[in-house]
């Protein structure tokens, strides 16, 4: 009965939406970061200064002193103006490989990629904003080269590189590849990719751990399966634990994993700042600093993970073990049984 | 099971007000803007972040924050926002001014997690704040004349002279600035000098938007003595919005004078890296600030007394552009011959301007 009526209910709230007139999409140049800039031609953001990119959005109508109107067809506002333009972009989710490699977001927030490192081979597979696989159009703007070998002066800041391949399109043109020999495991390598012609060059640091087995594998939502334990003392424990988790993938590169241990150990931090008014009065605030700095990091790590650039991943892990660090020591005094203070 | 959730999934996604079907809009927040956000950035940013404010956008309703999600996250996660860089581990400060780890993570949520919106609420879009926070000043003192930006000019500092010549000594307690137009007014000193350019004898204020003044607790004072100088110097910068566009500005400093019948003045001790300064007085910390700073210059101030014993006073990062007085959680003795040491790390080429404010700790004026 239950079924029929929600089934029922189901069909009635299709059948509205399918009645309201759909808003339409278009191109648009927007930036990475600020997505209020919508601009028709190609350039940079007034905000950032960064490269704008083409992105799709949802055209809607409103007017500027009432953000609240939000209309699909263009109207008059109540003092008579036409109503403007919004632009409303689509988020994306799914950063899962789908060939069995290491997956990057990159830093222009738009473009995705795959390495996938098996038979001798590095395969870069090309994905667009929606993790959709690039169209032809655009995967033949995309250049770069896979870098096996370089040197890092910390005194004049320059890399060189020793040895690189260059990235060229496969027989089917559906992704690029290069021949990069037999590599020792874990096989570290970094693409340098340019999306488009004259565009900013970004590094995408790989590190496979084995081949790369080609079975559309996606990993589970590890984060979600886990749950934060009431006794305080195993908190710190699983904390510590964790750490070492994030630090050991973050040191054989497996940067595409590390969100899972990071979100857990911000989720841990977080079961330990309700507990910060349990701790003596004059620890109380650096202990809130501790674990506000963790949060933070957590979330870095996430970001940095994404886009799989070595010295912001180590950046943002150096950051959580040192604020992990501080929390375990001022934690310390708290008792092992202290449940959530309210 | 999983059949009857999915199916009361569908009818969340369609049956949710306010939120439009979109075949690439996986929403994965359990955090919504109306019910979870909202009420974080009202309390923590609503001081900027609303429409006719300092800040280049509002984030006071939905429509107005969402497309700036990526940027609030980055902004969020370097910790550059909101504007408030002490360093509790160092030692605690007052009036802190930073979001909760669970706030920072309930927002970071949000704007990576697909920005619902929630129920539709028509939240107060705000304006920007128009009185004084701390009720009507002392003394009133507004510029002379408005201060005009040329549309080529994006940022410009101005000093303005108030009030020349007090006509009296007075001891203020803390010093407010009303913004004649918010869009451009980003932040600003308010000091006393003797005349002419010299420098400042009492900083009573470095302001920033959104910040509420403190005032340094009873029993202490600026001292404006008479026949100096009330000056304002102001720093304005336009928003990305305003670019290319002429702005005015005509604000107005609130002077409240100190209720105690015999205030301790506060003066600043100006401090080096590297250099300890010896206290020729026994005196009380009360603040630390930093003046013109680089951005990212980490900063410990340690007071080393008389019995050799060190004990931290305050520390904080800097950021260029968003000078500020960090108060103390509590006034620091310290004894005649305390050394104060300032350690600096990061950005090691240029000078930074370092001052503890402190009073005598003998009560004289």
């Amino acid at each position: 009965m239950k079924t029929a009526l929600a089934a029922t209910l189901l069909v009635s709230l299709a059948v509205l939406h399918a009645q309201a007139p759909d808003p339409r999409t278009e191109s648009v140049w927007s930036c990475p970061v600020h997505a209020v800039v919508n601009e028709q031609n190609p350039g940079r953001c007034p905000i950032c200064r960064r490269d704008l990119v083409l992105v799709t959005a949802t055209v809607t109508w409103t007017c500027a002193d009432h953000p609240d109107i939000d209309r699909p067809v263009r109207g008059k506002c109540a003092d008579g103006s036409q109503m403007g333009p919004r632009y409303t972009q689509s988020t994306h989710a799914n950063h899962n490989p789908r060939h069995g490699g290491l997956f990057f977001m990159a830093p222009d927030l738009w473009h995705h990629l795959e390495g996938a490192y098996a038979d001798d081979v590095m395969r870069v597979y090309l994905y667009d904003d929606y993790t959709k696989p690039l169209p032809p159009e655009l995967r033949g703007a995309v250049a770069g080269r896979i870098v096996t070998k370089e040197t890092f002066d910390p005194a004049t800041r320059t890399t060189r590189e020793i040895t690189t391949f260059p990235l060229r399109a496969s027989a089917d043109g559906e992704y690029l590849e290069a021949r990069v020999g037999r590599m020792r495991f874990p096989a570290e390598m970094t693409a340098k990719i340019r999306f488009t012609k004259g565009g900013d060059e970004y590094r995408f640091d790989f590190a496979f751990a084995e081949s790369s087995i080609d079975k559309g594998n996606a990993p589970a939502d590890a984060a979600s399966l886990f749950e934060v334990p009431d006794d305080a003392g195993e908190v710190r424990r699983l904390l510590a634990d964790r750490v070492s988790i994030i630090g050991g993938l973050v040191k054989r590169g497996a940067f595409s994993e590390v969100w899972v241990p990071a979100f857990q150990a911000k989720d841990l931090a977080l079961a330990l700042d309700v507990r910060t008014p349990l701790l003596p009065s004059a620890q109380r605030p650096a202990a809130g600093g501790a674990i506000e700095r963790l949060v933070r990091a957590a979330w870095a790590l996430d970001a940095a993970g994404d886009t799989g650039n070595r010295g912001d991943v180590e950046q943002a892990y150096l950051d959580l073990a040192g604020a992990s660090q501080d929390a375990e020591r001022l934690f310390a005094a708290l008792p092992a049984k202290a449940g959530v203070a309210r | 099971m999983t059949r009857r959730v999915a199916l009361i999934a569908a009818l969340t996604v369609i049956g949710a007000p306010g939120m439009r079907l979109d075949a690439h809009k996986p929403v994965t927040s359990k955090y919504t803007f109306s019910e979870d956000v909202y009420p974080i950035v009202r309390q923590q940013c609503g001081g900027c972040h609303v429409r006719g404010g300092i800040a280049p956008m509002s984030l006071m309703n939905y429509e107005d924050a969402r497309p700036w999600a990526e940027s609030i996250r980055l902004e969020l996660t370097s910790g550059h926002m909101p504007p408030w860089y002490g360093d509790a581990g160092v030692a605690p400060l007052r009036d802190v001014h930073k979001l909760s780890p669970r706030d920072l993570d309930v927002v970071l949520t949000w704007v990576t997690g697909g920005t619902p919106p929630g129920p539709v609420t028509k939240a107060p879009a705000g304006d920007a704040r128009r009185g004084w926070i701390k009720g009507r000043p002392d003394i009133v003192l507004p510029l002379p004349a408005s201060v005009s930006l040329p549309p080529g000019t994006t940022e410009d500092t101005r000093e303005v002279v108030l009030r020349d010549g007090n006509d009296r000594d007075r001891t203020i307690a803390f010093a407010d600035l009303l913004p004649g137009n918010p869009a451009i007014v980003h932040d600003a000193t308010i000091f006393t000098r003797p005349g002419g350019s010299a420098p400042p004898s009492v900083v009573i204020a470095a302001w920033l938007p959104g910040a509420t003044p403190v005032a340094p607790g009873s029993g202490f004072g600026f001292a404006w003595r008479a026949g100096e100088q009330l000056v304002v110097r102001i720093h304005y910068k336009k928003n990305w919005k305003l670019e290319n566009k002429a702005a005015s500005d005509r604000s107005t400093v609130g002077l409240y004078l100190t209720k105690s019948p015999a205030p301790r003045a506060i003066r600043g001790v100006a401090l080096q890296a590297g250099q300890p300064v010896a206290l020729d007085e026994a005196m009380q910390g009360l603040a630390v600030r930093a003046a013109d700073a680089p951005s990212d210059v980490r900063v410990e101030v340690d007071a080393i007394r008389p019995d050799g014993s060190r004990m931290p006073v305050a520390g904080f990062l800097t950021r260029a552009g968003w000078d500020q007085r960090y108060w103390l959680a509590r006034p620091v003795d310290l004894p005649k011959g305390t050394r104060l040491e300032v350690k600096r790390t990061g950005e090691p080429s240029r000078p930074l301007h370092l001052w503890l404010d402190s009073a005598p700790a003998g009560g004289s004026r």
